[in-house]
């Protein structure tokens, strides 16, 4: 072969690995992007605002926490062709069966309704009544999945991941200084000392970066799309881009909030949002758009999430891919889940602030046993075979999982009790 | 005329390129693309199914051959489906894509080097079926390939004789097992040990395929005897650039293996001055021989008559000359042409190859044989036999002796050989 | 009337259903390794333990 044509063939390979990879991608990339859900959104702007870049490096450690728990439930789903529900129905027996599919539900009701907060309060911002913001969410999110067809339920997910990249324009409009990010928030330090408040917002990062719901929804969405073990390769690849994705993202958040609000007290994203506008409308705006696009994300895969947890334990149908009349009851439970959620934020005096503080500390009641069990799945070499965890892979994961496990349980308990730790 | 009228696809040769991307109809709605073809395995691979593409993510199809009902030289096709639904499937792990797997892979020799990469693959119609005829390597393949596909067929008029540079599948080894999407690679089997089991014919029609400097290495690998064989049957255009570049005394070596009267073919050739120096490095003896014939100017035509074609009594079935078609036309000069012949010799018909393929393997040769057969006799000269082949514009012509006992076959670029001696 | 016949009719429908489903999964495939179950007593310890916090929190706030 001449130079030519080894050219032509090293372009042609990688040309069709682009190819193959953009078939492939999604379930990775819209779990890791909406990771960054409005709860999400929130603890990276108070952690800019009291911390300013300081902690931006410990935000890059999050990406390889997400990724390699995230990658087990891509293996667990392609190799199983099941759901995550399902698996621990199946694996582990009714009782956790049920007490993982009804804390699920719950904690997915919950956290739907913070996705809802957050929304309807960016949009409040520009002067969108609540009222309306809930009825044109449950609508664009009937729109998604009314044509009866993954591929354009996941094309339009895939177009909202790309808006929440909106923080990186934002960022550059407030004009950070680089060579302070770089020197403040790339070297691991702890400005002021590790004491209580830093610990404290430490495990709220780490609290945010894997959530139960995040598991079943790779794991189902994945089995939805119909992927198979020969694409495992670039169904990790989807995964690794999203975590980078996500954590550019948070990155970008905490250089915006860093940058402007550095010393306000934030109470939430969209109080944030408004205090921006009053220095630089535009980030603000982008700030608050990308808070609603952040909620609506969480609420799309969420809503999902718990739809296919049901739809698989209990036998219906269950796919993107069948029209509405073809699986009613997993679209009931889509809208059902959709709108109650939705409704509890319009109902006035409702005790918003109380389900926000909680929601952690629901999750981690089914957080740990999520990631317990999907441990114990991978190492099953029976269903598994080849795509079983190494030991090198269990070593990183358990590590990983054991950190998330009691930081998130003693993040829980400091809420509960605030002042534990400080 | 009822062959004509249920042909779905014109009996001619198709390049996998031109074919991708046609346009599938059921009936008169437009349902999707050719994305690709999935053949089976074994020396001569036919196309099993298309792979349709649908848009919007809709599962592609897997359409069996035998549900086509039309396709032309574009790509575009009619399939006779009842059912879309049926048909939504993937190709299974075992079946061989051949776009996917093929296009782009690299073409390995025996000995693992990096010859070339498939550009393309060619595909030949027969009875409504379509065959994988070998993959091409050529500049041309190339330019088509990188979507230069006017400027490939303007270089391609301007030098409208240049052959096309395809690989016969039959020298190419089985796909190994593991063939995928970046798994694999084609390789040739026509070098060293592999070389001794193919048929001189069937080298040389390779040879006349290849590149000249892979003509040298393919010749190289051979042994004298081998070699000298496979010369004779090369086309004289790449039989004298062939001669040319090999040394002289290795040249002689194998001109010393042919026969007298292949010597004086072989030879012709050549320019005259290259036929002096090649003749005083053979044995003195055959060398007189050798000018002699070189210099008979009105010899018989028996004397060129070849004795290697195909002869088949008129019970022998169609469908039997065709399985055993290449046992039998080992050896042969004449393939063209099948020559019916009583047990004694007598030369009673002829079948045009093309005829043969066209029928019905239920039928007798002696049914489809054309009885009235133009021959020669074994006293007409060259001169005549050229002014018969001008005339009738046979690839071949029998010659008969007493009571038309066939003697021997003379093919037409043998005459025009002789022509030229005349 | 009918609206509560066709509730209890959909309530009997699901109680079929989850026993159908209790007795699908009844046995556990996962082998129950020493470590796993170990793992898992662990995790309905840690589950208790949560429960009585939030059990307790929840009276304080009532309580106050």
């Amino acid at each position: 072969m001449n130079w030519v044509t080894k050219l032509y063939y090293r372009a042609r390979r990688i040309w069709k690995a682009l190819s193959i990879y953009l078939i492939i991608a999604g379930p990775g990339l819209v779990v890791m992007v909406a990771d960054n859900d409005a709860g999400g959104i929130t603890t990276y702007a108070a952690t800019g605002a009291k911390y300013g870049y300081s902690l931006i490096w410990f935000l890059v450690l999050l990406g390889p926490i997400a990724y390699f728990i995230q990658e087990m439930t891509l293996r667990l789903g392609v190799v199983t062709k099941r759901g995550h529900a399902e698996a621990i129905f199946e694996g582990f027996g009714t009782f956790w069966g049920w007490f993982s599919l009804l804390d699920l539900i719950l904690v997915d009701w919950l956290t739907l309704i913070t996705e809802f907060i957050g929304m309807t309060a960016a949009l409040n911002i520009f002067g969108i009544p609540p009222w309306a913001t809930v009825a044109g969410v449950c609508g664009l999110m009937g729109f998604m999945v009314i044509n009866g067809r993954y591929w354009t339920w996941e094309k339009i997910s895939l177009i909202f991941c790309a808006l929440n990249l909106i923080y990186i324009p934002a960022a550059f409009m407030v004009h950070p200084s680089v060579s302070d990010v770089i020197a403040k928030g790339m070297i691991p330090h702890f400005e002021g000392g590790f004491n209580g408040d830093m610990f404290f917002f430490l495990m709220a990062n780490i609290g945010t970066t894997i959530a139960p719901w995040m598991l079943f929804f790779q794991q189902s969405s994945v089995v939805d799309k119909g992927l198979k073990e020969k694409d495992i390769f670039f169904g990790k690849l989807d995964t690794f881009i999203g975590a980078i994705a996500t954590i550019v993202i948070a990155v970008f958040i905490v250089i915006v909030s860093g940058t402007v609000l550095q010393g306000v007290e934030i109470e939430d994203a969209a109080q944030a949002a408004k205090i921006l506008m009053k220095t630089n409308l535009h980030a603000g705006e982008f700030l608050a758009i990308g808070l609603f696009n952040a909620g609506l994300l969480g609420a799309i895969c969420i809503s999902l999430a718990s739809s296919w947890a049901f739809g698989e334990v209990f036998g219906w149908a269950h796919s993107l891919n069948n029209k509405i009349k073809e699986a009613p009851w997993f679209y009931l439970n889509y809208f059902i889940t959709l709108i109650s959620a939705g409704a509890v934020v319009l109902i006035p005096g409702a005790p918003l602030v109380l389900i926000t503080l909680f929601v952690q500390v629901v999750a981690v009641t089914l957080l740990p046993a999520s990631l317990v069990f999907l441990m114990i799945l991978l190492n099953d070499k029976e269903t598994m075979g080849e795509y079983a965890n190494t030991r090198m892979q269990n070593i990183v994961s358990g590590t990983i999982v054991a950190v998330i496990i009691v930081l998130s349980t003693l993040y829980a308990v400091s809420t509960l009790f605030p002042g534990l730790f400080g | 005329m009822t062959v004509q009228a249920t042909r779905k696809v014109e009996n001619m040769s198709y390049l996998l390129s031109n074919l991708i991307g046609g346009k599938a109809k059921v009936g008169s709605r437009a349902i999707g693309k050719l994305a690709d073809m999935i053949m089976s395995e074994g020396p001569i691979p036919e196309v099993t199914h298309l792979v349709i593409k649908r848009p919007f993510g809709y599962k592609s199809l897997l359409v069996p051959w035998d549900k086509v009902a039309f396709f032309d030289h574009h790509g575009r096709s009619i399939l006779d489906l009842e059912n879309i639904e049926k048909y939504e499937k993937d190709p299974a792990e075992n079946q061989i894509v051949m776009r996917d797997y093929l296009l782009d892979k690299k073409v390995l020799d025996v000995n693992d080097a990096e010859v070339e990469v498939v550009y393309d693959i060619k595909l030949q119609a027969h009875n409504n079926k379509l065959y994988v005829a070998g993959v091409d390597c050529s500049r041309a393949g190339f330019l088509r390939r990188i979507g230069l596909r006017r400027l490939s067929d303007f270089i391609r008029s301007l030098a409208a004789k240049i052959k096309d540079e395809t690989i016969p599948w039959t020298y190419l080894q089985p796909l190994p097992e593991k063939m995928g999407r970046f798994k694999g690679d084609v390789k040739l089997n026509v070098l060293k040990e592999k070389v001794a089991e193919i048929n001189p014919v069937d080298i040389a029609d390779m040879i006349e395929e290849l590149e000249p400097e892979h003509r040298m290495a393919v010749f190289n690998q051979m042994d004298t005897e081998q070699a000298s064989d496979t010369l004779e049957e090369i086309e004289p255009r790449v039989q004298r650039e062939l001669v040319a570049s090999l040394p002289l005394g290795r040249a002689a070596e194998l001109i010393n293996e042919m026969s007298t009267a292949q010597a004086a073919n072989m030879l012709s050739a050549l320019p005259a001055s290259e036929i002096d120096e090649i003749l005083e490095r053979i044995d003195p003896e055959d060398r007189e021989k050798i000018r002699l014939l070189l210099e008979r100017h009105d010899d018989h035509i028996s004397s060129f008559a070849s004795s290697h074609y195909i002869a088949a009594p008129p019970e022998m079935a169609v469908g039997e000359v065709i399985k055993n078609f290449r046992r039998m036309s080992e050896e042969a000069d004449v393939t063209m042409y099948i020559y019916v012949t009583s047990p004694t010799g007598k030369l009673i018909g002829v079948v045009d190859i093309k005829e043969l393929l066209q029928s019905d393997p239920a039928q007798r040769l002696g049914d489809i044989m054309v009885a009235n057969v133009v021959t020669l006799g074994e006293e007409d000269t060259v001169a005549s036999a050229v002014k018969m082949f001008n005339h009738y514009g046979f690839r071949a012509l029998p010659v008969v002796g007493e009571d038309d006992v066939l003697k021997g076959v003379i093919p037409d670029r043998d005459v025009t050989l002789a022509r030229k001696l005349v | 009337m009918t609206f509560s016949h066709a509730f209890l009719s959909m309530l009997t429908r699901n109680r079929l259903k989850v026993r159908n489903i209790n007795r699908r999964y009844a046995t556990p495939r996962v082998k129950l390794s020493p470590a796993v179950r170990w793992t898992l007593l662990i995790l309905r310890i840690y589950l208790l333990a949560l429960v009585v916090l939030l059990g307790y929190k929840f009276f304080t706030i009532v309580s106050q």
